[in-house]
C-alpha cells in the first residue's frame, strides 16, 4: 500500500522479537559454516567449498559451528519452556507452531488454489502450514545431526558403548540428513525468503523483525484480525495479492504498531 | 747362408716376447669384500644403454642410474655386498643374476649387522608370500612395492604420501578381475573410499589410516586367520594403536566403518536406512520444487504454459475426486446393503 491522503502512514507489525532474531542469526551463521565445511567431506570433488582452507582448519571450524548450533538448540528449549510458563502452561496458546487439522485443511485448500480450483487462499494464522513444516523439519534435522555428529566426533567413547552398527548408522544419517537440510533450505527457505513474489530480493524480517500490513493481511490474516480487531475482507485480500509485484516495495513505515509478537 | 737361420731365430724370439707382453695386460685383479668399489663398477654399469643380448636374443639391461643409486637406501653398500659372486674383474656375464632380498650381505646399521631376513620371512608367510616362491605370478614381490629395483629403493614413508601408498595397494586391489580370480574381496578399495579415513587422506591429512595401517605392509593375512591384525578379536588392538584411536574397545573396532559400503551391504538395517534417505530426499526435494513452481505460477502466472498445465491438472483432479466420491458412496452402499 502506498501512502495517500486517506492513509497517511504505513503500518508495520513487529513479528519477531530481538531474542528470536538473535537465535535465528546464530542458526544461520552456524548452519552456513557447517554446510561449507561439511560438503567437501561428502563430495570430495567440491574442494572449492573449502574456500582455500585446508581440511585441518575446516574440521575445526565445523566443530566450533556445531557447538554454536548445539548452544542455540539448548537455549531454544529453555526459551520454549519460558514461554510455556508465561502462558500459564496452556500449550496451545504458548506453542503456536504445533500443527493441527487446520494446517492439513489449509494445505489442501492451497493446493486447490494452485491448480485453479479455488480463486482465493485459505486464512492462515500466525504460522502457516509452510512455516510449521519448515520449523519441524529443522527441529527433526537438528536432532539427527547433533546426535550423529557427536557420535562421529566422540567416536571411540560413544562407539565403545553403543552396538557396532551405530557408527555406520550415524555416518549415513549425518551425511544424508545434512544433504536433505541443505537442499531444503536452498529450495524452500531461500525461495520463501528471497525469491517469492513480494519478497525479492530479500525479506528483511529476520533483521528488524517487522513486516508490513500488506504482508500481514495476505500471509497471516487470522493473526491480523486477532491483533487489530478488524475483519479481513477476502476480496480485498485477493486484490492485494494480485497487485503484489515481484520486487518488494520498500517499507518505510512512519508509524509502527507496537504489537510485540513475543509468541 | 748362415745369416738366414739367425734372422729366423730372432724373429721367433721377438714374436714370443711380443706375445707374452699382450698376456701381461690381462692379469686378473682380486677385490677385497670390504672395499667400496661402487664407482668402479659404475664406470661401465653407470653408462646409459649398457646392455647385452643373451643366448635367446633377449636384451638384458645392465644399467644402474648412479644418481638414483647414491640417493637410495643402499647407497652406502658396495655392489659386492649384494652381488657376492662378483669376486674378480673381469667377471663372467651370467653371475649375479639370481639375488633375493633375504640373503645376508655385509651391511651394517648402527654398528650391528643388518639383514632383511626377518621381514622376508614374515612376508613369505603372508598372503602375498607366494610371489617369492614363484607360485603366484600376480602377487607382489619386494620390488613391486619398493620402487621396482634394489638399486632404487628408498624408505617408503619418506617418499610416498598416504594417498600414494593407498594407490599402490589399489593398483592390484582395485582390479576387479584380478581380485575375483584370487578370491579376494573386490570391493575393498571402493568401500574404503567411502570411509572417513579416505576422505581425510584425500585431502592430504597424512595421519589418517590407509591400507597398511590396519592390514600391515609385510604381514597381510586373511581376516579369518587369528594371527591377522584384522582378525575380529585383534581389531581393538589394531584400532587402538597409539596415534590412532587409543581406548578402542570391541564395539567401536567392529563397526566396519572403514569399508563403509561393504558394511552397509552386510547389515539389512543400514541398507534400509540408506534407502530411507534416498526416498525422503528425493520425495521432499521434488515436492518442494513443485511447490515453488506452483506458487510462482499462481502468483505471477509465469510461465504461462505451466499455469495452463496446472489449470488442466486441476480440472482432472476435480473429475477424479468426484468419481472417487461416487465410488466410495457405492462401496459403502453395497457393504451396508
Amino acid at each position: 500500500m502506498e501512502t495517500d491522503s486517506l492513509h497517511p502512514y504505513k503500518v508495520e507489525f513487529i513479528r519477531f522479537s530481538l531474542n528470536q532474531r538473535v537465535q535465528h542469526f546464530l542458526l544461520v551463521l552456524s548452519f552456513t559454516l557447517l554446510a561449507f565445511t561439511g560438503i567437501p567431506l561428502k563430495f570430495p570433488s567440491a574442494t572449492w567449498m573449502l574456500l582455500g582452507f585446508n581440511i585441518g582448519v575446516a574440521r575445526v571450524i565445523h566443530r566450533i559451528s556445531a557447538v554454536i548450533l548445539i548452544g542455540v538448540s539448548i537455549y531454544h528449549v529453555f526459551y520454549l519452556f519460558a514461554i510455556l510458563v508465561k502462558k500459564e502452561f496452556k500449550i496451545r496458546d504458548a506453542f503456536t507452531m504445533i500443527p493441527s487439522m487446520k494446517d492439513v485443511r489449509d494445505f489442501l485448500e492451497t493446493t486447490r488454489n494452485y491448480f485453479g480450483l479455488r480463486s482465493d487462499l485459505p486464512m492462515y494464522d500466525r504460522y502457516s502450514f509452510r512455516e510449521k513444516f519448515e520449523y519441524w523439519a529443522l527441529a527433526w534435522g537438528t536432532v539427527v545431526m547433533i546426535v550423529s555428529g557427536l557420535t562421529l566426533w566422540f567416536n571411540v567413547a560413544i562407539g565403545n558403548i553403543m552396538p557396532d552398527w551405530w557408527i555406520v548408522a550415524a555416518y549415513i544419517a549425518h551425511s544424508w540428513e545434512a544433504w536433505l537440510a541443505i537442499l531444503a533450505i536452498i529450495i524452500w527457505h531461500m525461495y520463501n525468503a528471497h525469491f517469492a513474489p513480494g519478497k525479492f530480493p530479500m525479506s528483511k524480517v529476520w533483521l528488524d523483525g517487522k513486516i508490513s500490513e500488506e504482508e500481514m493481511i495476505i500471509e497471516h490474516p487470522l493473526e491480523y484480525e486477532r491483533i487489530t480487531g478488524k475483519k479481513v475482507d477476502p476480496k480485498y485480500r485477493l486484490e492485494l495479492l494480485k497487485s503484489q509485484k515481484w520486487i518488494s516495495r520498500t517499507r518505510g513505515g512512519h508509524t509502527v504498531t507496537e504489537e510485540s509478537i513475543e509468541a | 747362408m748362415t745369416m738366414k737361420p739367425l734372422f729366423l731365430i730372432l724373429f721367433a724370439v721377438t714374436s714370443i716376447l711380443k706375445a707374452s707382453n699382450l698376456q701381461v695386460s690381462y692379469q686378473v685383479q682380486l677385490f677385497p669384500p670390504t672395499d667400496n668399489n661402487t664407482s668402479r663398477c659404475l664406470t661401465c654399469h653407470g653408462m646409459r644403454g649398457f646392455a647385452y643380448k643373451d643366448s635367446l636374443e633377449k636384451v638384458v639391461n645392465l644399467y644402474v642410474d648412479s644418481t638414483q643409486f647414491y640417493s637410495s637406501a643402499h647407497s652406502k653398500l658396495s655392489c659386492q655386498d649384494c652381488h657376492q659372486d662378483i669376486t674378480q674383474y673381469p667377471h663372467r656375464p651370467t653371475v649375479g643374476a639370481k639375488l633375493t632380498c633375504n640373503q645376508g650381505c655385509h651391511a651394517f646399521k648402527d654398528g650391528k649387522p643388518y639383514t632383511h631376513k626377518e621381514v622376508y620371512s614374515t612376508f613369505l608367510h603372508s598372503v602375498h608370500g607366494k610371489s617369492l616362491t614363484g607360485e603366484d605370478k600376480d602377487a607382489p614381490t619386494c620390488t613391486f612395492c619398493h620402487q621396482g629395483s634394489a638399486h632404487l629403493v628408498q624408505p617408503i614413508n619418506r617418499i610416498m604420501t598416504a594417498n600414494e601408498k593407498m594407490s599402490l595397494c589399489a593398483s592390484c586391489h582395485d582390479n576387479r578381475q584380478l581380485m575375483v580370480k584370487h578370491h579376494v574381496n573386490p570391493d575393498a578399495v571402493s568401500s574404503y573410499k567411502q570411509s572417513f579415513h579416505w576422505k581425510a587422506v584425500r585431502y592430504g591429512y597424512d595421519r589418517a589410516a590407509v591400507c597398511e595401517d590396519c592390514h600391515t605392509n609385510h604381514n597381510v593375512l586373511s581376516p579369518d586367520n587369528p594371527r591377522s591384525t584384522v582378525y575380529i578379536a585383534n581389531l581393538p588392538q589394531t584400532c587402538g594403536r597409539s596415534g590412532c584411536h587409543p581406548g578402542a574397545k570391541m564395539n567401536f573396532a567392529s563397526s566396519g566403518a572403514n569399508h563403509l559400503s561393504w558394511t552397509v551391504g552386510k547389515y539389512k538395517g543400514l541398507t534400509y536406512e540408506l534407502w530411507f534417505y534416498y526416498v525422503v530426499i528425493g520425495g521432499t526435494v521434488s515436492a518442494l520444487l513443485i511447490g515453488v513452481v506452483l506458487d510462482v505460477q499462481r502468483r505471477i502466472g509465469f510461465p504461462k504454459v505451466v499455469h495452463n498445465i496446472a489449470i488442466e491438472i486441476g480440472k482432472l483432479m476435480n473429475v477424479l475426486a468426484n468419481l472417487g466420491v461416487k465410488a466410495w458412496k457405492l462401496i459403502v452402499y453395497i457393504l451396508i446393503k
